[in-house]
């Protein structure tokens, strides 16, 4: 399935903007979609809906960078779980770092994590995007961790990331790591690319349980040098191998879980558009997904990238009620646009890339005990590591009136 | 490179310049007593010259974890010694009388990474070039260094080696060219563990490396090389010689080995030559090739080899490897210093360097310095073929 028509999609919807600079319903996947485009298994075709509306600011504590003047720089999606009273967020910026709170709206200062062993993981480029708290406590997370000098020496970037697995027994503080968990076939880069970023690799990503704790399912940004292989990647690792990991997981390939998590092919679950080692490459990236207790579906939100650079082409929205179904994802919507992203983003202190393209957004339920992975009818939508958005879902078929979702601009 | 994290105290030691000829029987060694190993080196219809290794009082570099490249700057010498990952320049009037190391800066990245300067080469215009094997991380196992797949880049300074320019990868394997679950634990692929020398007519500098392939039919020492006139924008324009051509890319190519392993370095059993070290005599006019043997895929060593060419262009024209010193001359050597179990079993990285001004560890007359892991304590005589020993004429 190709996206080549979300422009006639968006047109649709940007018709459907309800009160409000920033408040807007989504009408049902139908209403939206441009002739011809299906909507993948998903029940009867009726989506749910969202309403975003203007709140107050909340900033996540991000990672201080002096030497470039950043006060809050968030570099990826930005964990978080409870414990007891007490809520933990990881921000990552190279290296992860940890900030606890009563909310998060209320987190306090960054403290940098630490991994066990030699000192080699605190030594390389870092960055937490997932965890998951075991019914014992134990804290479970999977990192992007990105190699230096894949193409060209003395440089960064490009890389081509892979994923690791880690543990925690103090809440994140210090993490034990159980081995790299999805990667791509290391020869399986472009140094040619028009990607500043990533010359190959899998990592952008997110994991969570799904509804029976069977398997976790990770989902990913692949940026393979093969077209076929470039967007949303899927793998799932068995909930019983959650201690040891490495070599456990599965990519999803033409419609099974038969690659191997090390080095295997993949089938994007959501493909690009255009070829992502090109100037124009587009794609969707980055995913975010949480449970949706008041829809009872997962919501994945996504960055759209509408050239090589990632220069964002606004936030999407896409719905499933079977994570371990990757077909059953709908097509994702554009739930904001690049001009309303910026305005989000204005005057903050992250890296200036984040808050221009509004990367990594993502959406944390408010609720004591929900998190990035769990939230009710009513969360907070960040992009780089800023909130200024409710976030309401509405059920198909729901009536919203825009009375409901509080005081309008 | 090994024992990346080893940190070994060095009490700087001077050292009496050694006295040439004077010979003390243990330690005096022909290479035709040399051992049959190194089967795949093809025999040549020149003789071979001779080594004659005597003792001398003690001379240290400072903490040594790969080939030590030397290089003079008027009445200066200049070291760089690599171990940890970093490099440190040393300077002084003699490779015996070096004063305290400086750390050196290769660049924002570089200097984050674990990185070992192996070889440089002086141009007339006082630009030194230089070429260090890099070991990528976590390249198998998450959280670890070990094991890795080094690659080799190439440098350029103008200021004698305290600060570099990188200019980027030449040599370097596939990267999908490894096997996790190779019985090394150092290296599961890779190419590294080198030295360079230009040919005499200056046409090419030439790459003598180890590589760590997991095929077996590309393990051992391999030869690659780069035009001269390519030196400061060389990257992509290095070859590999592989099947008696020039005519594999550097980059994730192919190679036929100079000396082949005697058995798969992936297995328990592994068993081959690394780390050459490779000088122009002037005194034989021939290069000579110092070389660790492996006999296991940890790196244990049987004991130092030497090789010899008339014709660095000719990775056909080395001689036999032949042994110079066997395990228990190499601890005896390493005796009373304080290095790591490895290196004072061992004795790895083995190099000559030149005692006569102007000479360094790629140009070495009649005479120079054994150095094992940084230590020597074996002046070293080359003989021509049919030369009588010196220790006879000394007599």
């Amino acid at each position: 399935m190709r996206r080549v028509t979300y422009n006639l999609g968006l047109a649709a919807f940007v018709g459907m903007l309800s009160v409000g600079l920033l408040s807007l319903t989504l009408g049902a996947y139908c209403q939206v979609s441009p002739p011809g485009a299906h909507a993948r298994e998903h029940d009867n075709g009726a989506l749910p809906s969202v309403v975003l509306k203007e709140a107050p600011l909340i900033q996540m504590p991000g990672v201080p960078v002096p030497e470039r003047k950043l006060l809050h720089a968030v570099d990826s999606n930005s964990p978080v779980h409870w414990d007891g009273d007490r809520v933990y967020m990881f921000n990552s910026y190279n290296h992860p770092y940890r900030v606890m709170g009563a909310d998060i709206a209320d987190l306090g200062m960054p403290a940098p994590v630490q991994f066990e062993g030699d000192g080699t993981d605190n030594r390389l480029f870092m960055w937490i995007e997932a965890t998951w708290r075991d019914a014992d406590g134990t804290l479970y997370g999977a990192y992007h961790y990105e190699p230096d000098t894949i193409c060209f020496a003395n440089t960064h970037i490009p890389t081509a990331p892979k994923i690791g697995w880690i543990k925690s027994t103090d809440n994140g503080a210090n993490w034990q790591d159980l081995g790299f968990v999805v990667e791509a076939n290391p020869a399986r880069i472009d140094c040619n690319s028009a990607s500043p970023w990533d010359a190959g690799g899998t990592g952008d990503m997110t994991f969570l349980p799904d509804r029976d704790d069977k398997y976790f399912y990770i989902y990913g940004t692949s940026y393979d040098p093969a077209f076929e292989e470039q967007g949303i990647f899927v793998a799932r690792l068995p909930f019983a191998d959650r201690d040891h990991a490495s070599g456990k997981a599965q990519k999803w390939y033409r419609g099974n879980w038969t690659e191997p998590g090390l080095w295997g092919h993949v089938t994007p679950v959501f493909p690009a558009m255009k070829d992502y080692t090109h100037a124009d490459g587009e794609m969707f990236w980055g995913p975010s997904i949480h449970w949706n207790t008041y829809l009872e579906e997962y919501v994945m939100v996504l960055n759209h990238a509408v050239d090589t650079r990632l220069k964002g082409g606004g936030i999407y929205i896409s719905f499933n009620r079977d994570l371990g179904n990757p077909g059953g994802w709908s097509e994702p919507i554009m739930i904001l646009d690049q001009n309303q992203v910026k305005k989000l983003t204005q005057g903050g202190s992250a890296q200036p890339n984040a808050l221009e393209n509004g990367w990594y957004p993502e959406i944390i339920g408010t609720e004591k005990g929900q998190s990035d992975r769990l939230c009710g009818r009513v969360g907070r939508l960040f992009v780089a590591g800023m909130s200024r958005l409710e976030i309401t879902f509405v059920r198909p078929n729901e009536k919203h009136s825009t009375s409901a979702s509080g005081p309008q601009n | 490179m090994k024992e990346t994290l080893v940190h070994a105290p060095w009490k700087y030691l001077h050292a009496a310049r050694p006295a040439i000829g004077v010979a003390v029987g243990f330690l005096m060694f022909a290479s035709c007593l040399g051992s049959a190993l190194g089967e795949q080196a093809k025999s040549t219809d020149m003789s071979v010259p001779t080594a004659v290794l005597s003792e001398v009082p003690l001379a240290l570099m400072h903490n040594v974890d790969s080939n030590s490249p030397v290089h003079w700057d008027g009445k200066t010498l200049y070291l760089i010694n690599s171990a940890d990952g970093h490099q440190y320049l040393s300077s002084g009037p003699d490779i015996a009388h070096l004063g305290y190391r400086n750390q050196i800066h290769l660049g924002d990245t570089d200097d984050r990474l674990y990185i070992w300067i192996e070889a440089t080469w002086k141009a007339d215009d006082g630009t030194l070039y230089g070429a260090y094997h890099y070991e990528p991380d976590a390249l198998c196992k998450s959280n670890d260094h070990l094991p890795t797949a080094p690659k080799i880049a190439w440098i350029r300074s103008h200021e004698n080696g305290n600060t570099w320019d990188d200019l980027g990868f030449i040599i370097s394997a596939n990267p999908s060219s490894i096997k996790c679950d190779s019985a090394s634990p150092w290296d599961v692929g890779g190419t590294g563990d080198f030295s360079v020398v230009p040919d005499r007519s200056q046409q090419y500098l030439y790459f003598y490396g180890t590589s760590y392939d997991p095929h077996f039919e590309e393990q051992g020492i391999f030869a690659a090389r780069m035009r001269l006139a390519d030196r400061d924008n060389p990257s992509g324009k290095v070859w590999k010689w592989y099947k008696g051509n020039w005519s594999e890319p550097a980059q994730w190519g192919h190679v036929t080995p100079i000396f082949a392993p005697e058995k798969d370095f992936t297995q328990p059993e592994g068993a081959m030559f690394w780390g050459p070290a490779l000088s122009w005599n002037s005194y034989l006019e021939m290069y000579v090739m110092l070389l660790n043997h492996a006999t296991d895929p940890e790196l244990n060593a049987d004991g130092i080899y030497i090789s010899f060419n008339r014709r660095i262009e000719d990775p056909t024209g080395w001689s036999r490897p032949q042994r110079i010193l066997d395990r228990a001359g190499i601890q005896k050597v390493m005796q009373g210093v304080n290095l790591s179990p490895t290196k004072m079993a061992n004795g790895w990285y083995p190099e000559v360097i030149g005692d006569g001004p102007g000479e360094t560890d790629s140009l070495v007359g009649r005479t120079g310095r054994l150095f094992l892991a940084g230590v020597s304590r074996l002046q070293i005589t080359f003989l021509k073929p049919g030369e009588i020993p010196s220790v006879n004429k000394a007599k």
